[in-house]
């Protein structure tokens, strides 16, 4: 698995996007560490209001987006140059192919999650602030990205079973982060309809954004006691999101196994 | 093991109402080359798909180094190279990096199999072109690169020569029978090019509309064409009433006026123009012929000619 992995990394060589969206990882900070530098961020100052921005503002829109176009590349990279037949008579399986870009997903989530950890940390500087508590913030980065990587894959499931253009699957994927993105961030796990409560339980990025609360609000901030009751542990998220995206892997493999068999 | 490396039994292919391939037995013997000829849309492709499990027949069995192919994948498909169709590369890399790939998933670390696989197909090892860069020639070259690169006992070579210049056919062609002659390889090839079948194989199938029409050995299909002498001289069918007379034999042909083909070889040709002459026929020409595979071909699948 770990050639399959190396030689999914490989093909990617020159694939200028991948690079530019690293490069864009450690840009992203400008404007917070503008806004941090602006006083604009509540009680949090400098590097912790910096990396507090990025993991819960910035990294839920940008990873998924980043990584569905991603997956769309990784997907269709073998219909598109006719290259399976080389793989199958080697012979190496559908499933252990799609398992292996998978893998690549969530490698390249953890590069981007610490590139971002790494500007916040020069946004930090730029604030003025010391840089504190750093292997929190590595453990947070890591959690966050394997938890956004792993909410992405039912968009994947889309990208293989509908096996279309790449601007068909930036537009699913732009549509589905948007929507997931506005339901954490729009409160509606705490809505009493009940049809939005299931929908907003169904998908991850509220699960995701209640135990990210838990790190970033403050006790004495006013939207503690509002939010309070709403916080999750870690293990109910990560319960959460690995049903979620092991469902989803076994419908990927399925779905590409039978497309490309 | 038996005599075959490659023999399949009753294989068919069906896409709905339609049938590709119906009841193929083919056999391919060790350390030989098999050329499966046939034209376009024969089943060719299709036949060569099934041999490599990239398609499933719908009835019929694949047996390879005497291993039925389907449940030994893991077994037989390392002992093979192939070329299906067109060469399948990725774009953004070059020749060297797409074998790194292939070689890696191969479990081959030295890097000489893959500057060894280049220089026998006369690519450039490291070079920096990529592969959307190349010809259509050079992307060809590069699958057979591919195909030969972990030196597989077996090589399926769907039409190889596609896009080569004559340079290059014949340098392919030249290797592949390197390949079978000093390294013992067997190798079945597929084409729709009659005279590339009959400058390379030693066994050829002769597929059209999915049917495998005949199976033999080069030799054989050549002491099975036919031979005639052909006469052209000032009155054919007065010639032919004179070498009726002489030899007692009917097995002629007035082609038209002036032509006439005799068809057993064995009477004395020398003779035959004495006395024709001495009755007054002129004759012009006289040629000893032979029925080409193209003919064969052709009264065979009961049609045109191929390419």
């Amino acid at each position: 698995m770990l050639k399959l992995i190396q030689c999914e990394f490989w093909k990617l060589k020159r694939k200028h996007f991948v690079s530019f969206v690293v490069f864009a990882a450690l840009l992203f900070p400008i404007p917070f560490t503008a806004l941090v530098l602006a006083g604009s961020v509540g009680n949090f100052t400098g590097f912790d209001a910096v990396f507090g921005l990025l993991v819960t503002l910035g990294e839920p829109v940008m990873l998924p987006i980043v990584l569905g176009i991603v997956a769309a590349m990784l997907f269709f990279m073998e219909r598109d140059n006719d290259t399976l037949k080389n793989l199958h008579t080697i012979p190496v399986s559908p499933i252990k192919i799609a398992t292996a870009k998978i893998a690549v997903l969530f490698i390249l989530g953890l590069i981007y999650s610490l590139a971002t950890l790494l500007s916040s940390m020069i946004g930090g500087m730029i604030a003025g602030s010391e840089l504190i508590n750093i292997s929190e913030k590595v453990w947070i980065s890591v959690v966050t990205s394997l938890l956004y990587t792993a909410s992405m894959l039912p968009v994947v499931i889309m990208i293989v079973w509908l096996n279309r253009s790449y601007i068909f699957s930036i537009i699913l994927t732009f549509f589905y982060t948007m929507f997931d993105y506005m339901l954490a961030y729009g409160g509606q796990f705490a809505s009493k309809e009940p049809a939005m409560k299931l929908i907003s339980n169904i998908f991850p990025a509220p699960a995701i954004y209640r135990w990210q609360a838990a790190q970033f609000v403050l006790p004495d901030s006013p939207a503690y006691s509002v939010i309070k009751p709403y916080f999750l542990p870690l293990w109910i998220v990560v319960l959460t999101v690995f049903i979620i995206g092991g469902l989803s892997y076994l419908a990927i493999v399925k779905i590409y196994s039978k497309h490309e068999s | 093991m038996g005599e075959f490396i490659i023999e399949t039994h009753n294989l068919t292919k069906r896409y709905g109402n339609q049938v590709s391939v119906s009841d193929l037995n083919i056999h391919v013997k060790k350390g030989r080359i098999y050329g499966l000829l046939g034209r376009n849309g024969a089943g060719k492709t299709t036949t060569m798909r099934m041999l490599l499990g990239l398609t499933a027949p719908t009835s019929g069995e694949v047996k390879i180094f005497g291993y039925p192919m389907q449940g030994n994948e893991r077994k037989v498909l390392p002992r093979i190279g192939c070329l299906i169709e067109s060469p399948g590369f990725y774009p953004n890399l070059t020749a060297t990096e797409n074998l790194k790939i292939f070689a890696q998933l191969r479990g081959i670390n030295k890097p000489g199999y893959i500057k060894g696989a280049l220089e026998l197909v006369n690519l450039p090892y490291r070079d920096k072109k990529l592969f959307s860069e190349y010809s259509l020639g050079m992307k060809q070259r590069l699958a057979i690169a591919l195909a030969i690169m972990h030196e597989p006992e077996v090589l399926i070579l769907d039409e190889p020569i596609n896009g080569l210049d004559p340079i290059g056919i014949a340098e392919v062609r030249s290797f592949i029978r390197k390949l079978c002659d000093a390294a013992g390889k067997t190798i079945l090839i597929s084409s729709h090019i009659l005279s590339e079948i009959s400058l390379l194989a030693d066994d050829i199938g002769i597929i059209d509309r999915g049917i495998l029409l005949e199976e033999e050995s080069l030799k054989e299909l050549e002491e099975k064409n036919a031979k005639f002498v052909h006469f052209i001289v000032s009155d054919a069918k007065k010639a032919a009433q004179i070498i009726g007379n002489l030899f007692q034999t009917r097995n002629m042909q007035i082609a038209d006026n002036y032509s006439l083909y005799l068809h057993d070889t064995s009477l004395p040709v020398a003779k035959i123009n004495r006395t024709l002459m001495e009755n007054g026929i002129d004759i012009k020409e006289v040629h000893l012929c032979e029925d080409t595979l193209e003919d064969y071909f052709k009264k065979i699948t009961g049609g045109e000619g191929i390419a």
